[in-house]
């Protein structure tokens, strides 16, 4: 490489250096000029509006303003008022039938209730019947049992003691009229048939 | 004339323990009174008069053939009497009610006739017994009771009882009726 093309490319190097550096700054102050030129142009717009739109006008302005304002102000509230006529009235219709479906609810949840409590007690009650008639029948078979036992104790006892309860009847009916003359033969009768045994009794007895 | 034997006839008006006893102690008055006698007039035996005696103590000294005028015989009697009254079998027989004197004369002749002449019977009185007799001996009870015959006539009493009365059907065994009832077609 020679020297000239070394210098060839510095001075390359250096021109294209200075012209970012150029660009750069002509880039910086354009909007400047730009931005004092749009200023300008507003003070000339507000001083034109301020010409136009001054104090009288804008009194009319708000004058006509505050009619217009009003006129829709009553229109809004008659508007208002209808609308809130008409939302009490849907309000009115709305809450009856939700008062009327929450009772309506209500009303089948009541009775609903009732019909199941309803239900519960019937069904109780035949389950209170049913023990009921179970407990009344083994009452009834037990009594039955009890009853068959004590007449079956009451045959037996008046079969075991027939001999007495005869010999107490004929006592009551005929005691009276029972002489010991008349059961002499009787008696000697008796004495005559243990008379071996009275006899073994006596003669052997200490 | 002496007591035929050691074993004195008693009449049947000595029928127990306590006439035997009456017996004795009248004959003791006897004997007080004919020695009494004897020694405060000093007469001899058959001279004195005898006092008047009981029927019974007149029938005692007939059945045995004594006469009780003598000592010797008064003593024999009164001796005999005691032993009898020692050791002479005794019963006790009751009755439903009081019975009267000839109706145990009856029995105490059967008594003495069949059992032991020397019976002495106590009589007594269970009103329960309604008909019949009850005889206690030294070791037996002899149940001769109405209720004694119905009880040894049990079988014969049930039986009778189940009969069927005429006209009507025969009464069912009382267990059977109520164990198993017949419902009527």
């Amino acid at each position: 490489m020679t020297i000239w093309q070394l210098a060839l490319i510095i001075g390359s190097l250096l021109a294209a250096t200075l012209a970012f550096i150029w660009l750069a700054v002509r880039m910086s102050y354009g909007p400047t000029k730009k931005k004092q030129d749009a200023s300008d142009i507003e003070k000339a717009a507000e001083e034109d509006v301020e010409h136009i739109f001054n104090d009288d006008f804008r009194e009319e302005l708000r004058n006509r303003g505050r009619l217009h304002f009003e006129k829709i102000i009553s229109e809004n509230a008659m508007f208002l008022q209808q609308d809130l006529r008409l939302t009490t009235s849907q309000l009115n219709e709305y809450m009856k039938n939700e008062i009327t479906r929450n009772l309506q609810e209500e009303f089948a949840k009541y009775e609903q209730s009732i019909n199941d409590a309803k239900q519960l007690a019937v069904d109780s009650i035949q389950k209170t019947n049913s023990a009921i008639d179970e407990q009344r029948q083994l009452l009834g078979q037990e009594v039955q049992k009890q009853i068959l036992a004590e007449k079956q104790q009451l045959v037996e006892r008046f079969e075991q003691n027939m001999t007495d309860i005869v010999n107490h009847y004929v006592l009551a009916a005929i005691g009276d009229q029972i002489d010991l003359n008349d059961q002499l033969e009787y008696i000697l009768a008796d004495l005559e048939a243990n008379r071996e045994a009275i006899i073994q009794d006596i003669m052997h007895g200490a | 004339m002496a007591p035929s034997s050691s074993a004195p006839v008693l009449p049947v008006s000595v029928i127990g323990l306590v006439d035997l006893g009456r017996l004795i102690r009248e004959l003791e008055q006897l004997e007080n009174t004919m020695s009494s006698e004897h020694l405060r007039t000093g007469k001899e035996e058959d001279a004195i008069t005898l006092p008047k005696i009981s029927t019974t103590l007149e029938q005692v000294a007939e059945l045995n053939h004594v006469d009780l005028a003598y000592q010797h015989n008064r003593q024999s009697m009164l001796t005999l009497l005691k032993q009898l009254h020692k050791e002479a079998p005794r019963a006790h027989l009751s009755f439903s009610a009081d019975p009267q004197p000839q109706f145990m004369m009856k029995v105490v002749t059967w008594l003495r006739t069949n059992i032991h002449p020397h019976l002495l019977v106590a009589v007594g009185l269970q009103p329960g017994i309604g008909a019949g007799c009850v005889l206690r001996t030294t070791n037996h009870f002899f149940d001769m009771s109405l209720g004694s015959r119905f009880a040894g006539s049990r079988e014969l009493l049930m039986k009778r009882l189940r009969e069927p009365v005429p006209g009507q059907s025969a009464v069912p065994d009382p267990l059977q009726a109520i164990i198993s009832p017949e419902v009527p077609a």
